[in-house]
Order: structure tokens, then sequence, then C-alpha cells
């Protein structure tokens, strides 16, 4: 028995960046606040995919597909034999490991897809921007979703199926997946010390960093007046007698907010605005009906708009933006604490979080709860 | 020397305007005063507008006390509150904030709005220029 060089350096540096890019991924997934390093790590893995499947046909000896790939009947023979005396000992991938590399290479690809699909239909960003609707978007982030679930499960089968295979081998895989070494005997084409390969490994490694530095540059140059924002809003309409009639009392809503027949009563109750009598000129009323007309919910193509209409039943017609259903769902997880903080007051104060509410952005990344 | 002329006669403008904006809110209230006093108003007392402008009435809606300062805060030289929606709001005293009081239309839509929010009527030409005479040299 001696050390055999068995994963050579970017097969090892693939999988560690690899598990590192979907647990980043994984843990970015659910908070819009971090949609930046979600589109990060995900398209990180998309990279590291791209590369692996060329490393599995030009790379070492262990990390080429036609090395571990195995048919039916072989990965039948490995799970039958699998606790008897009669089980072979593979020094790479075992069928069934195989299997499972097979299976996590194709969900990541496919999550990264189905990923790219959402950010261009809910959010109008990335590569498929401007050819896919919201619905789409939203049906594709179910999909994604599904796809990160059943990721998770392959997860957990993969994890076990190392921690089984070291107990039976009474060798650590993940410690031979940092060092590269296995026990085994040398001959018949083994080789003690595999290539290495340390220029594949070397550019992988550059041109990871400068991706991350691509995505942090843009925050070195931020500060509180000029914040970075990754996602910046649609191009929405403004009135600058909306921001001042609107404006001077409370935050002027962006009209996308709501559907056209709440702005149609809202103005047509004006003389009992949230008991305040506005007493706004007939002129003054036509002109900012006339601009919610034409940048409500329904006109303006953008999620949140899209959501907010879904979450209203057939007739109801809210004048307050915290009663839509999506407005709700949207904060539930917030505290009491959130609403009772020094800077927010309440929750018709959007700005103090949603640093682009004056102009109607809410857009993901522009949102920070206030200190 | 055409240059020296034309930077003194620019300099000269520049001073003379400064001197004049201010005077600008201040011609806008005289004027104020004047229509109220059309309307049948007179002598205008800045006492009584203080008294009014602290004063509590009791709104019908939710029984609770509403006054001027409940937006505008306590003291008209530094920013009020929105009551509701906790919005800012400039200082009320001219000079803290030369802009206050500038524009008739303004004066009498927020006399409108406000009035009616706090005493639940509008408020009368006498009861205006009470509040512009107090309000003015704070």
């Amino acid at each position: 028995m001696t050390l055999i060089r068995v994963w050579d350096l970017p097969t090892r540096m693939f999988h560690w960046l690899f598990a590192a890019a979907c647990t980043v991924a994984w843990v970015t997934g659910d908070d819009a606040r971090y949609t930046e390093w979600h589109l990060f790590s995900g398209y990180s893995a998309l990279g590291l995919l791209g590369f692996r499947l060329v490393w599995g046909v030009v790379g070492g000896r262990y990390a080429r597909f036609t090395q571990f790939v195995r048919g039916p009947a072989a990965l039948a023979a490995h799970l039958r034999t699998l606790f008897t005396p009669r089980r072979h000992r593979h020094l790479g991938h075992n069928p069934a490991g195989g299997w499972a590399v097979l299976l996590l290479l194709a969900l990541v690809g496919l999550l990264g897809l189905s990923g790219i699909a959402v950010l261009g239909g809910e959010e109008g960003f990335g590569p498929l921007a401007g050819t896919l609707s919201i619905a789409q978007g939203v049906a594709f982030h179910r999909l994604h979703e599904g796809l990160a679930w059943a990721l998770l499960g392959m997860v957990g089968l993969h994890l076990s199926g190392v921690a089984l295979e070291s107990l039976l081998q009474r060798e650590s895989l993940p410690l031979a997946m940092v060092s590269g070494n296995k026990r085994g005997e040398a001959g018949a084409g083994v080789a003690v010390s595999g290539r290495n390969y340390p220029l594949p490994a070397l550019i992988m490694l550059l041109v990871i960093i400068l991706f991350a530095a691509s995505y942090l540059w843009p925050h070195l140059g931020a500060s509180e007046e000029q914040p970075y924002y990754p996602f910046p809003a649609p191009s929405l309409s403004q009135s600058a007698l909306w921001q001042q009639s609107c404006g001077e009392c409370h935050l002027a809503y962006h009209p996308s907010l709501l559907p056209q027949r709440s702005w149609e009563q809202m103005f047509a109750t004006q003389q009992d605005h949230f008991d305040e009598e506005l007493g706004l000129g007939e002129e003054e009323v036509a002109t900012l009906l006339a601009h919610a007309r034409a940048n409500s919910a329904e006109q303006v193509v953008r999620e949140l708009s899209w959501r907010t209409l879904r979450s209203l039943d057939v007739g109801e017609t809210p004048l307050r933006i915290t009663e839509t259903g999506y407005w709700k769902q949207a904060h539930a997880e917030l505290g009491e604490a959130v609403w009772r903080h020094d800077k927010v007051r309440g929750q018709l104060n959007c700005a103090a979080c949603h640093r682009d509410a004056e102009q109607g952005g809410f857009m993901n990344g522009a949102m920070r709860l206030p200190r | 020397m055409r240059r020296a002329i034309r930077i003194l006669t620019g300099t000269a403008l520049a001073v003379l305007s400064a001197i004049v904006a201010p005077q600008v809110g201040a011609d806008t209230i005289d004027e104020r005063l004047a229509a109220y006093q059309a309307e049948g108003a007179a002598n205008f007392s800045a006492e009584r507008g203080k008294e009014m402008w602290f004063r509590e009435f009791t709104a019908s809606e939710d029984g609770k006390g509403r006054r001027c300062t409940s937006c505008h805060g306590d003291n008209a030289r530094v920013s009020g509150k929105h009551a509701k929606t906790g919005k800012p709001i400039e200082p009320m005293a001219p000079s803290i904030n030369p802009e206050r009081f500038g524009d008739a239309a303004k004066i009498e839509k927020w006399f409108k709005r406000n009035c009616k929010w706090t005493l639940e009527r509008e408020c009368t030409a006498q009861e205006k220029g009470d509040f512009l005479s107090y309000l003015r040299q704070l």
C-alpha cells in the first residue's frame, strides 16, 4: 500500500469552489437584499460547471467522465455487493458516486439556466431581459425553487455516500479531496504521483478572483449620498406635480404601486383623504389622476405591480398600499421592532428602508433595514 | 473701465436684491392682512394668534386633542412632523425659514386644509390675520 495521487489540483479546486458557490447561492436565495451575491454565486457555479465539463474530457485520469461513468449494470452490481466481502474498491469515483457527480452537475446546470430565466422575466435584467414575460419569469421561479430543493436532497445523498464509503474504506474521502491522495497499489497504469496540472488551476483561481472583483468594485466607489444599486429601477414616469402635491404630507407613492381603480377612488374621496380634507382644485385632480392612470399597476411592466395586482381580489380597491396582499406577504417576516424603530415609525415611511422609494424603485439591493 | 462698471453695477444689484428678498414674504403677509381687512377683520393681534396656535380642539372623529402644534411642534423655529405620516415640516418661523409665507395661494391652501383638520371648520379672516401676525414675528 502506498499513497497515490488520485484527484488532480483543478478537480479538487473545482470541487470546493463549486460546493462554496452552491452554499452561498442557497443561503442568499431567499432574501432580495442579497440578490447580487446570489447571482454572483450562481454565475460562478455555472462557470465552474463549464470548466468541469471540459475537464471531464481533457483532464486528469480520474477526472474524466469515461473513467467513472458506468452503465446501470455496474451500478446495480456495486450496490448489491456493497456490504459483502466481494465489494470492489474504486480508486476514483465508484459507480454510485459517478452518477451522483452527473446528477449534481446537471441539477446545477438547470438551476443556473432557470435562474437566468427568472432574472430576465421577473426583474428585467440579465441575458434574457426583455425576452420573457413576468408570468414566465414567475413560472421559472417556481421551477428554480423546486430544483434547489432537489439539489439539496442530492447533496444530502452525496454526503451520505461519502460518509458510508469513508467508513467502508476506512479512509477519509473528504480529506482525499483536499490532499488529492488515496491509499492504493501502484502498477497496471496506476501512477503513484499523477500529474497535478497547476496551470489550469491557477487560471481558474484568477478568473474567479477577477469575477468577484467586478462585483465588488462598484461598491468601493459608493457612499451614503451616492449609493450603488446593482439593479437600478426601470425608468418610471415621474410627475413634478405628483411629487409636490402628494409629497407635501407623505412619500409620493408611485402610481405603479396600486391599480387604477384605487387611484380613481383616492381622488374621488380626496375630501376625506385619511381624515384630511385635501381641497385640491379640479384641474389639479385631473392632472394627478391622468398621471396615476397612465402609470398605474396595470400600465407599468414590473414584478412589483404584477404581484400587487395578482394579490388583489376582483373588485378589491385598496386605498392603502399596506392593505394589498403582496405588501403583507413581502413584509410578513419583519418584526414589530422594525416598525417601532426611530427611523421608521409605522408603515408609511417606505424610504426608511427602500432607499429608492422616492422614485418608486423598490428594487432588490436598494433595501436596507435601518440600524 | 467698462468691465469695472459692469462688475460694480452687478454687485450693487446683488446687494440690493439680497436686501429686498427677505421683504418679499413680509409683503405677501401684508397683502394677506389687507385682504382679510377687506373681508371685515380688524385689529390683528399676535397675542390672540399665539393663544389659538397652542389651543387644543377635540376631534369629533376620535375624541383626541388636536392643536396647530400637533404637527408644527411647540417650537416654531425647528422642524415639525406630520402627526400621522411623520413627514418633516419645515419651521414656521420666517426668521429661520425665509421661504415661509412667500406665496399667497399656498398660505390659503394650508389655512384651509389645516384649519379643517384642527378646528373642523375653516378659519375666519380675523383668525388667519391673528395667526400671521403671531407667526411673522417669530
